[in-house]
């Protein structure tokens, strides 16, 4: 039980890092077979090692750790690929979906999807793809590697596929079910449902209403504390810097 | 900590104990040192530390620490109003002043851009250097954030502010280093090192006469 695991050269990204003691960092680490861990690199944030230029978000990593509890030592870095070079607002999309993972996948619980999915939209940011519909994407990715994927195609009553030009409300942990005049508000229309649940995503208002689903079932699963990286982005939006 | 100390002697090493890397065992060595060996030097240390947290705020024009309302580089006659450089932290500062490579102004941003941890663009005190940058004296920022992602990404700000008021932004160098030899230094830093080379002059000078 109190064994040492070691583990060689696995792929993983930097989430999150922050200074830990006089010259060291903790990191936040999404791996592709071990899920998040938590790892200290000692003596990184010394001047001259050049370790530091790879321990950072957005850059594809080989990692070797060893660990016994909760935290492990990171024993070995080296990039594995060229980093992915974000700027502007790719970047600050890449800061949601870092802080995303980090809320909502627990440490130590290995789940390939995450990384595969995670990936996915790393690249996809870097080629300069659509930022709002490569973000739902991840959302919607991310809640199915999570276990908790969205049922989007049939009425979670009557058992029917969704008809596109009715109007449905989105119960959590249920699914579509007819709206009813109460409602209104809240519905959505089928053809909305339809096209968030086979991920086509190609137009304004499937988009809206995938910001509007997505970020309600997102807030029941972080709970009270709010995503911090989304209130920096509307600050810096706001003061008209996201160019 | 042992509850053998007496309450005061406890609160003391537990009051040491909010500097960066002291812990248990490092603050009762601290607490014992300052009560058997140097007592006027712990009396002078509350004293100053009373004070100065007290005292010593930001900044009014470039956020730098210090005691007065203007910082002494800020209220200096002899700098020059045109250029505004941006750093991260005093310390920086301090690293810029002592290599006297730069004689224009300052602002301190306090940090860098971290979205995870709540940083932004109100933390860092961007609306204060959005007013600097509307003074009609600016005519450049220097950018001299870290060279990591934050600091990429802190700097993208900057620059977008700048181009709101038209005011010419850059970025300080970075690559290899004084007395660098290139075998030795890592790939990333050689690979900014080359997507940021410079062109020589290569204008022809005057024959070469000695």
């Amino acid at each position: 039980m109190t064994d040492r695991e070691r583990v060689l050269l696995e792929r993983g990204h930097v989430l999150h890092h922050r200074p830990y003691r006089n010259s060291s960092q903790l990191l936040e680490c999404l791996t592709a077979d071990h899920g998040r861990v938590g790892l200290i690199a000692q003596g990184s944030r010394r001047a001259g090692t050049g370790r530091r230029a790879w321990l950072q978000p957005f850059v594809p990593l080989r990692l070797s750790w060893s660990k016994r509890g909760e935290l492990g030592r990171l024993t070995h870095v080296e990039p594995e690929a060229a980093d992915y070079a974000l700027r502007g607002q790719p970047l600050l999309a890449g800061y949601y979906i870092n802080e995303l993972v980090l809320r909502l996948l627990p440490r130590d619980d290995a789940n390939p999807d995450v990384f595969e999915c995670y990936e996915a939209c790393l690249a996809a940011l870097a080629r300069g793809a659509p930022l709002a519909r490569t973000v739902r994407l991840f959302e919607l990715e991310l809640l199915r590697g999570l276990g908790y994927g969205l049922e989007l195609d049939r009425d979670a009553i009557t058992g029917d596929p969704l008809r596109p030009e009715r109007r449905y409300v989105f119960e959590l942990e249920h699914g579509p079910k007819r709206a009813d005049a109460a409602s209104d508000g809240a519905a959505f229309w089928g053809r909305e449902l339809i096209s968030i649940h086979s991920r086509a995503l190609d137009d304004r208002e499937s988009l809206r209403a995938a910001k509007r689903l997505l970020g309600r079932v997102l807030n029941s699963y972080l709970g009270q504390r709010r995503l911090k990286s989304r209130a920096v982005l509307e600050d810096i939006v706001e003061m008209g810097l996201d160019s | 900590m042992s509850s053998a100390y007496s309450p005061l002697l406890r609160e003391l090493i537990g009051a040491l104990q909010c500097l960066p890397g002291v812990g248990a065992k490092g603050a009762q060595r601290m607490a014992f040192h300052l009560l058997q060996r140097d007592r006027e030097g712990g009396v002078s240390l509350a004293r100053t530390l009373a004070d100065a947290t007290e005292k010593i705020g930001n900044c009014e024009r470039c956020r730098m620490l210090t005691e007065e309302t203007v910082c002494r580089f800020c209220s200096s006659d002899r700098r020059d109003d045109a250029q505004i450089c941006v750093v991260e932290m005093p310390a920086d500062l301090v690293a810029i002043e002592q290599s006297a490579a730069y004689r224009g102004r300052y602002f301190v941003l306090m940090g860098h851009l971290s979205p995870i941890d709540g940083i932004g663009p109100g933390e860092l005190g961007l609306e204060m250097l959005e007013q600097r940058l509307a003074e009609d004296s600016v005519t450049e920022v220097v950018i001299a954030t870290s060279v990591t992602v934050e600091g990429d990404a802190t700097a993208d700000l900057i620059a977008a502010q700048a181009r709101k008021h038209g005011v010419r932004a850059s970025r300080i160098a970075y690559g290899v280093p004084v007395g660098g030899e290139l075998e030795f230094i890592d790939g990333g830093t050689l690979a900014r090192a080359f997507s940021g080379r410079r062109e020589m002059d290569t204008s022809g000078s005057e024959e070469f006469e000695l």
